[in-house]
Order: structure tokens, then C-alpha cells, then sequence
């Protein structure tokens, strides 16, 4: 059977998200992150001046961009780029040479000094390949983010996307980022 | 197992094994791929807060890899929060509680002797036998907080006769509880996911505990445009979210209540067909409110009357899916109960009761239970004399605050032996300094845990549990608007020499001559309990599930009928008391203005971050990383007034001791208010990363409770800041 | 202030009151838990959902209700005496086991069991 391609992506609503840090425990957890590093982040913004005060939490990890600079950098090939569009790291092949930190435009990889290699968000690629979804999909209390395949019509991914309106991060930089920001 | 699998998969079969096979370069852990031989998920209850969530725990080659939500229990809405997903470093924890111990220096200096099992319980045996010799078995304290497992301990207590059985309820929910059972003669659960209406104050629900209600209250005001009225002193997580952030004074929330309940009765926008078929004292409380007006309110609250009359009408027209809700933590003020009793009458007048997104008598689910004959009754009364200080109060409760006046004072009898069950008074009580002189006068304590607990630390006897990933528990119904039948299975055997509370309770059962009421295994109890559920291999299935859901969907409207008795005194809902006033309280909420700080002093206010919530995840790794250290919220105005600047380090004094912490300046509270998190500075060593951290809120806080109910009063304190 | 010091004395009083109301009901007061143990092995086997007797519950009568009937001490449509089913010092354990939880009983629900 000649299985249509995937394109995984994420879709986030900033709305829903209540700063729990689950998504950043559940990232630690599953994927042994160490501490003081982290591959998802929280940009949290704070405005006003009281008693007017508005407040904004926005999840971020790597935006397994459609055109992925870290990917053309890499001198070894140890960042590569999956057919369902998974952008993600063989750390056998990394050299930790950290081109693509510098290259990446959000910032979504760090270097680990204990084993020599970078490392960022793979969507838990093993976990998606036994069907399961991302951690920091699954354990989401109030459901911040959809995780999906673009390509499926049929997804809530896909719903959302020709319901709502979205932006995306830095679209200058060329990348083709593929976290759609819910507005 | 495959309910965790995505569908869109699912549905093609083998399609996701046939992929793994086809990226072999994403095989785990390159370096010892050979090592991944077995793989289980095992379907288990979390135990990090009170929630009870069911998980599933993935355990890769015998080590717990990852704690996965389980999406079958509704009543876990398929989450796992921060808190949850860090329960593994529980078990992980090299400072875990690994073998008994028996101090070996002074009390508090943190020398341990490790032990066998039967020399600590022989030691622990002793100590309490010499107790109950020289005192008599009231003399005897059995404190614990809530478990799965705290039946057994606190039958222990019982078993010896000692009357002395202290629960958490008055550090928590008491007036709460008391409130609403004392006006509807059930706690009800609050719709919020149906709701279109919610006012909040006092109940941080998007921030400080994440539960089910956390869930709903984002999916109402998101998906469905609940509208959300806050009002708290602090900007939290909830007021960013909510539709509208008021400030209000603190103390004045019942100025507010019955400022809306003035408009509500006085304009006739009540429920009327309700109140006259199912409540009681109408008339009364009508003419009780008259002289709350909105204009007399915004004196109190600060909260123009324009918007509290809005806001009255805005509630009613939403009615019946508008609520008030109640919250989920402990008092704050001597008077909190009139204020939580408020609440609820403004909820029933609208009429919200038992209706879709409203307030709902939670549905249960019918356990059996292992019978015995169980002991005599204790001859002595309780230290904490619930019957004179609080008749109306839940009495196996307790009163843990007077508890502790009264055992401090040696009154009515002295209590010489402590025995806590995974609770830290330390941390949890307020002034701490009397907690330490109440250690003092004991001649014997022992504490079950699973982790140096600053209690523990002080303890003669430390009973090492094991955690809840490691033993197997009763099991449980959550009652609520969907109950579930939750059951917690062992994932891996225990890692080191600990004991589930049941063999812990019976090695002292059995030194103390108690055996006849132990004996039982935790097998034969569960047995016990699973056999009435409708299911034909009731335990296979939890095995297999980690939860049972009842198939109906939510009910509603159950005692809607006019024959419906409820259990309250009248058989209707009691707007008006006479159970309150005979027992000497005012039977309906009456304002008294309360005191506010003088110039020079900030009201000490607390509240949670639900990755910690209470003091005993602070240490996890894991969660430690998102406050490493206590810091005090202050006002930018006020932070001037005592020149402070942010970052400074402050000393904050009340009446009962001083803390040292970081100052936050920030715009995010009222300059009347400054507010610290709680759960650090601990004196245990073993919490290595709280142990010189920030400070413990306990050592500042006043004592002080709620008259009616008992509970602790945690915003009574002021506090004077000045830099160091 | 006026409610303190009014609640103070209307406290006393009811604290008198109280410890009458106690001493009185001490007199025939029972083991609720052993109560409870008793109701089960004695009563339930016709007293369930279903069953002959048809089911009986704390919540069936009214605290009055229940001391009025163990005051008859009569059984089956008021003929066998009670005393057939268990010893006194039973039934009033049974007795205060199901007055406690009454219809019209105060129990207020608490955190956890």
C-alpha cells in the first residue's frame, strides 16, 4: 500500500496555556534532558502596570522548519531531516561542532557537555513512530498543543489551521517554520 | 495496550510497527541498543498531589522510563502536570527514604543509626506501650494526611484508644466542607466545563493545583466563552486568563458576596420557583442582605459598586449555568467559615443546583468493604476538645491547631507520643517555633515517609515507605460529577527496604497485642472492596485498566424532585441555620470589617504553584528547577516606602519569628499585600536543594483558626520588611 | 466585636446544654464502628437492595425515626422482638450507627476518608 507522505507539525494556542510546565517535565522525563538545558521553553511576558496588567505565555521548541538551516550547516550530516518532515539529530554523527546552534534563528538547540553532541526537540520521533504522540502533546492539561500530520485532511491539525487564524515565528528568516501560533 | 495510540495510526494497522522497523537510525540509545529487551506499560494511580490521576508508567529493562497520562479515566481529562511527570525522581531520589532509622544524636541533628525492621518496630513498640502505661492511650497522637493507606494508620490509633486521630482537613478544606454540608448537607462538585459564568476569589484554579476543574475552566472560557470573574490581591495565572481581574481587598470577600446577594434578592432576580420548592429561610436572609448594599461594599472591597451590581445581574441572567466556586484550599481568616457559607446561599438562590453548569452532588460508586469486628470506642475525649470548641465540626477530623495549643498546654491530659503518617507539621502548620516546642515535650516520635521530611527529621523512628510506583494500595472511589474507581498497582518491586503503611501498621499491631484487628493481607481488602463493582473479574480489569469509569455520563438534576429530602436539618437547603444557631453562631453570614495592616506592616498572604502545591516537591529535581529559592512579592510603591529594591535580601517580621528571602519587586500584587511561596528553607539536610534555600513561611506565619470550623487561618499575619 | 462577646456567652450556654445533651445520649450511646459491623452481619441479608425485607439504610428514618423504632424493640412488622436478632448491648451499637448517620444527621463531608 503506497502510504500518502507525512508532514508533521504543530499548532499551538497560546490561549489555553496555563504555565503548568508539564510539557517541560514531561520533555525532561521522556527524552533524559539534563538540567539547566531543556528542549521546549516558555516565553512568558508580562504588560501593564497594576492593577492593569495582561500576561502571555507561549510555548516554543524547535520548529522542525520546512527548509531547516541547522540541516544545510551541518558538516557531518548528523542533522537531518525525515520524509514526515521531523527534523532531528543521529548523535552518532554529531561532531558537536555547534554550527547549527548558531544557525538555528529560535534558538531550539543546546550543546551537552557530558556527551559532546547537540541536541534538540524530535517531536519524540520514537514515540511517533509507535503511533504514540509527543510527550509534550500528550501530558498538556489544557491542551496548548496539536500535534498532526498537514497533509491528512482529516486531522484536527488541519481543522484548526483552515479555521483559525495563525502566525508564524521569524517567517524572514526563510526556514519555513512549522509551529502555527493560534491567534 | 494500545489506548494510547493516536487513531489516525491505529488505523492503518500495522502501519506504525512497519515504520518503526523502517527507521532503524531511530532505535533509542544507540550505544546499547541490545540492552531494550523488555517493555511494559503497567496502568497505575499517581500520588503526587491528591488528584489521583491515572497514569501509566512505562518501564523499560525494570527502570520506570516515563509516566504517561491514561486517557480512560475521565476524571484525569488525559493529563499527567508537572508534579506527575516528576513522580518518578521519587523513586529515583538518591536521598529517598531507603532503611528505618533510629536517631542517633539530639533530635533534629540529623545523626541516624540504621536498623532492621523489627528493631524499629520493637524501639517504637516500647515507646508507645511506656506512653500508654504513664498516660493512658489518649496519650497517644495519630496524625496523618490523606492516602490511600491512611485507614490503616489511623486505625492503629484507634485500635490502642486512643481518640487522638488528627486529620489534615483543618490545614485544608474544613470550612469548606463545613459550609456547604451545613447549607446543602453534601459538598457538591462545581460544572465548570458547562458553566457560563464563574466568579473565583480565593480559588487560584489555573495555577495553583492542577486538576480536573483546571482543565474545564480553560476548555469553558476558551472554547465555549465562559465568562471568568477573579478576584484575588495577586495577579496570577488566573487573573491573566480572566475576563475580569479585580484586586479586592484582602478579608472583604464577603462584603462582596453579599453585596451581590443584596442585588440579586432586592431586584428579584433569584430563582424563585427553586428557592420556594427547595430552600428554607428565604424570608430571613432576604431581610439580612437589605443593608449590604453594593455602595456599602465598595468601601470594603475597594471594587466600585457599579461593578458588583453588574457583575449580581450578569450572574443571575447566566443562572443556572453561573456558579460561585468554592475553591480548593485552606481558611484564611478566624471568620472564613461566614464567608464560605455566603457562597453558598448566593449559589442557591440562583438556583444552579444540581443543574448542567452549575453546581452538582457528586455521583459515587459503590465499594464494598472488608468487615472485622473493630475496637471499643476510646474512654478518654479528644485533646483537641472538637465537642466544646467546634460541635458542629467533623470530629475524626480533629482540630490540628488547637490540638497543638491544647497539648502544648497539657490540657485536658498530656499526649507524650507522636506518630505521623506522611505529613510535615513542620512545614504545614503555621509558627513553627511552637511545632518545635510541641516536638520538645514528646517522649516518643515516629514518621512514615518516603523522604527526609523536615518532620521526619525530627523523629526518633523513621518508618521508610514505599513509594506509590512500588506498592500496591486499596482502592478507591473518586466521587464527582463522572466518578471513577481508581486502583494503584506495584510497577517495579520496591528498590530498597521499605514497607507499604499496611506491614508497617502491622508490625506495631502486632508488638502493641493488636494483631486480632490487622489481620488481614492487602489482597484479601481489596477483594473485599472490588467484589460489589458491576464487572465480572472486577480486579482483572483494574489490573488490566487502572481505573474504572461508570458508563453513565453525567447526571443531573437527580434531586430535583420537591420530595427530595436533603440532609440538612429542615430537609431543604439551608439558607437560614438553625443547626448554626443553636449551636451559638450567627445562622446567616453576618460582616464584621476586619482589621487591615497598619501603616509600616503588608498582609502576609500565601498561595501555590501546582508544581509544588504543599511543601513536599520543592526537593524534586526535576521541579526545583522552576523556583530554586522562596523570593517576596512586593509592591514597586511599597518596596520604595521601605526602601527595597528588587533583588534585595529582606527581612520579613511578625509577631512570631522572622525570615530572610530575596525581595521580588513586582507589579503583580497590592501594595497592602506582600506574598512568598511556601516549602523551603527546610532544616532537613537530606532535602539537599531547599535545605539553605529561601526561608519556611511557617516560622512567620501566626497561629490563628477559624472559629467555626477549626481550620487554620493562614492570612491573619502582618509583616513588617525591612532590608538587610 | 458585638458577635464575640455574644458568641462567648451563647457559647457557655450551649456548652452547658451541650454536655447534657451528651450526658443524656451517653446513657444508651454505642459503638458507631461496631454498629456498623453489626447492622452488616445481622441485617443486611434481608435489608439489601432486592432482597425480602427490602433495603434499609441509615438514610431511611430521621434520627427521631430510628430511636422511636428501637424503642418498640419490635421487629418484622412490630411481632418478633429485636432481641431475636442480636443481644441489647448489639442493638444499641446497631442503634447508634444508624442514628449517627440519619437523614437529618449533620455529617459533614471531609478531604479524603
Amino acid at each position: 500500500m503506497a502510504a500518502r507522505q507525512k508532514r508533521y507539525a504543530l499548532a499551538i494556542d497560546a490561549r489555553k496555556c496555563i504555565n503548568c510546565k508539564a510539557c517541560s517535565v514531561a520533555c525532561r522525563a521522556e527524552n533524559r534532558v539534563p538540567l539547566g538545558k531543556g528542549r521546549n521553553w516558555m516565553n512568558e511576558e508580562l504588560r501593564g502596570e497594576y492593577p492593569k496588567l495582561m500576561a502571555v505565555f507561549e510555548a516554543e521548541q524547535c520548529h522542525h522548519c520546512a527548509d531547516p538551516a541547522c540541516v544545510r550547516v551541518c558538516p557531518t550530516g548528523a542533522s537531518y531531516q525525515r520524509p514526515d518532515g521531523i527534523v532531528a539529530i543521529k548523535d552518532t554523527e554529531c561532531v558537536g561542532c555547534r554550527y547549527c546552534v548558531v544557525a538555528c534563528p529560535y534558538d531550539a538547540r543546546f550543546f551537552r557537555e557530558d556527551r559532546g553532541v547537540v541536541e534538540k526537540c524530535d517531536l519524540c520521533a520514537k514515540r511517533v513512530d509507535r503511533a504514540e504522540l509527543p510527550a509534550c502533546v500528550e501530558t498538556c492539561p489544557s491542551k496548548v498543543r496539536v500535534f498532526g500530520d498537514l497533509n491528512d485532511p482529516n486531522s484536527k491539525l488541519h481543522e484548526l489551521l483552515s479555521k483559525r487564524q495563525y502566525r508564524l515565528k521569524k517567517p524572514e528568516a526563510g526556514t519555513g517554520p512549522q509551529i502555527y501560533y493560534l491567534l | 495496550m494500545d489506548r494510547r495510540r493516536f487513531l489516525k495510526f491505529a488505523a492503518g494497522g500495522a502501519a506504525g510497527a512497519t515504520l518503526a522497523a523502517s527507521v532503524p537510525y531511530l532505535e533509542p540509545m544507540l550505544r546499547k541498543p541490545q540492552l531494550k529487551t523488555e517493555r511494559r506499560e503497567v496502568p497505575t494511580t499517581c500520588e503526587m498531589c491528591v488528584n489521583k490521576c491515572s497514569i501509566i508508567a512505562v518501564v523499560e529493562d525494570g527502570v520506570i522510563h516515563k509516566l504517561n497520562p491514561n486517557p480512560e479515566s475521565p476524571r484525569s481529562r488525559g493529563m499527567v502536570c508537572a508534579r506527575g511527570n516528576a513522580g518518578l525522581q521519587q523513586v529515583y531520589d538518591p536521598a529517598r527514604l531507603k532503611r528505618p532509622l533510629l536517631r542517633a544524636g539530639a533530635r533534629g541533628e540529623g545523626k541516624w543509626k540504621p536498623v532492621s525492621w523489627d528493631e524499629a518496630f520493637d524501639f517504637a513498640a516500647e515507646k508507645l506501650k511506656a506512653v500508654k502505661e504513664k498516660c493512658g492511650p489518649q496519650g497517644t497522637l495519630w496524625s496523618s494526611t490523606e492516602s490511600f493507606q491512611e485507614t490503616f494508620f489511623k486505625s492503629l490509633g484507634l485500635a490502642l484508644g486512643s481518640p487522638n486521630v488528627e486529620r489534615h482537613p483543618t490545614l485544608c478544606l474544613a470550612s469548606v466542607n463545613l459550609a456547604y454540608s451545613l447549607t446543602f448537607g453534601t459538598v457538591p462538585s462545581f460544572d465548570l466545563l458547562n458553566a457560563r459564568y464563574i466568579i473565583m476569589s480565593g480559588a487560584n484554579r489555573l495555577e495553583s493545583f492542577i486538576m480536573p476543574d483546571t482543565v474545564d475552566l480553560v476548555g469553558s472560557t476558551t472554547e465555549r466563552k465562559a465568562r471568568l470573574i477573579y478576584l484575588d490581591p495577586r495577579f496570577t495565572v488566573t487573573a491573566a486568563k480572566a475576563d475580569e481581574w479585580y484586586p479586592i481587598r484582602p478579608h472583604t470577600d464577603l462584603a462582596f458576596i453579599l453585596a451581590m446577594l443584596n442585588v440579586i434578592v432586592g431586584e428579584n432576580r433569584y430563582d424563585k420557583e427553586f428557592v420556594a420548592t427547595y430552600c428554607s429561610g428565604f424570608d430571613k436572609l432576604a431581610e439580612h442582605v437589605k443593608t449590604y448594599t453594593p455602595e456599602w461594599a465598595e468601601t470594603e472591597t475597594e471594587i466600585p459598586a457599579k461593578d458588583i451590581i453588574r457583575i449580581a445581574r450578569e450572574f443571575a441572567d447566566a443562572a443556572p449555568r453561573a456558579l460561585y466556586y468554592a475553591g480548593r484550599r485552606s481558611s484564611w481568616y478566624r471568620d472564613d467559615f461566614p464567608m464560605r457559607r455566603a457562597q453558598a446561599i448566593l449559589n442557591a438562590v440562583i438556583g444552579n443546583w444540581d443543574r448542567q453548569g452549575g453546581m452538582v452532588p457528586n455521583a459515587k460508586i459503590a465499594l464494598g468493604e472488608y468487615m472485622f469486628l473493630p475496637w471499643d470506642d476510646p474512654t478518654a475525649p479528644r485533646v483537641d476538645e472538637m465537642d466544646k470548641n467546634f460541635p458542629l465540626a467533623a470530629k475524626g477530623d480533629g482540630a490540628y491547631l488547637k490540638m497543638r495549643e491544647n497539648i502544648l498546654e497539657g490540657k485536658p491530659y498530656p499526649v507524650k507520643a507522636w506518630m505521623i503518617h506522611k505529613q510535615d507539621p513542620m512545614n504545614a502548620l503555621p509558627e513553627q517555633a511552637k511545632t518545635l516546642r510541641m516536638i520538645e515535650q514528646m517522649d516518643f516520635i515516629g514518621v512514615i515517609d518516603v523522604q527526609m521530611s523536615d518532620m521526619a527529621w525530627y523523629a526518633d523512628v523513621v518508618f521508610p515507605e514505599s513509594t506509590y510506583l512500588e506498592r500496591q494500595d486499596p482502592v478507591e472511589v473518586l466521587a464527582g460529577i463522572l466518578p471513577v474507581v481508581v486502583y494503584r498497582q506495584a510497577v517495579i518491586p520496591p528498590l530498597h527496604d521499605t514497607k507499604p503503611t499496611l506491614e508497617i501498621v502491622q508490625g506495631l499491631a502486632k508488638r502493641l497485642g493488636l494483631s486480632q484487628y490487622f489481620d488481614y493481607t492487602i489482597d484479601q481488602w481489596i477483594d473485599a472492596q472490588v467484589k460489589e463493582l458491576p464487572l465480572d473479574t472486577p480486579l482483572e480489569y483494574l489490573k488490566h485498566h487502572g481505573v474504572y469509569a461508570s458508563p453513565d455520563g453525567p447526571k443531573y438534576g437527580t434531586t430535583l424532585k420537591p420530595d427530595h429530602r436533603f440532609v440538612t436539618q429542615s430537609g431543604k437547603i439551608d439558607l437560614y441555620s438553625d443547626r448554626l444557631r443553636e449551636a451559638g453562631y450567627d445562622a446567616l453570614p453576618v460582616y464584621q470589617t476586619p482589621m487591615q495592616p497598619p501603616a509600616g506592616r503588608f498582609r502576609l498572604i500565601l498561595g501555590r504553584k501546582a508544581y509544588f502545591t504543599q511543601a513536599n516537591t520543592t526537593n524534586n529535581p526535576w521541579l526545583n528547577t522552576f523556583a530554586p529559592e522562596n523570593v517576596l512579592w512586593i509592591h514597586p510603591a511599597s518596596a520604595r516606602s521601605v526602601g527595597v529594591e528588587d533583588g534585595d535580601r529582606v527581612e520579613v517580621r511578625s509577631s512570631v519569628g522572622s525570615i530572610t528571602v530575596k525581595a521580588r519587586v513586582t507589579q503583580e500584587i497590592r501594595p497592602d499585600c506582600v506574598f512568598t511561596m511556601h516549602g523551603y528553607g527546610k532544616r532537613s539536610k537530606w532535602q539537599s536543594r531547599v535545605a539553605g534555600a529561601g526561608a519556611s513561611d511557617a516560622e512567620i506565619i501566626e497561629t490563628a483558626w477559624d472559629q467555626v470550623s477549626g481550620g487554620g487561618a493562614f492570612h491573619e499575619t502582618f509583616v513588617k520588611v525591612r532590608k538587610v | 466585636m458585638h458577635r464575640a462577646s455574644k458568641l462567648q456567652t451563647v457559647s457557655k450556654i450551649i456548652f452547658v446544654a451541650l454536655i447534657l445533651i451528651v450526658a443524656t445520649t451517653l446513657l444508651w450511646a454505642g459503638n458507631e464502628a461496631k454498629g456498623k459491623y453489626y447492622f452488616k452481619q445481622n441485617c443486611k441479608e434481608c435489608h439489601s437492595k432486592g432482597a425480602v425485607g427490602g433495603e434499609i439504610t441509615p438514610m431511611s428514618k430521621t434520627q427521631a425515626q430510628w430511636k422511636a423504632y428501637f424503642a418498640t424493640g419490635k421487629h418484622n412488622k412490630r411481632v418478633e422482638p429485636l432481641t431475636k436478632i442480636m443481644p441489647d448491648d448489639q442493638l444499641r451499637d446497631v442503634q447508634t450507627f444508624l442514628a449517627n448517620h440519619a437523614v437529618d444527621s449533620l455529617q459533614p463531608e471531609t478531604c479524603g476518608k
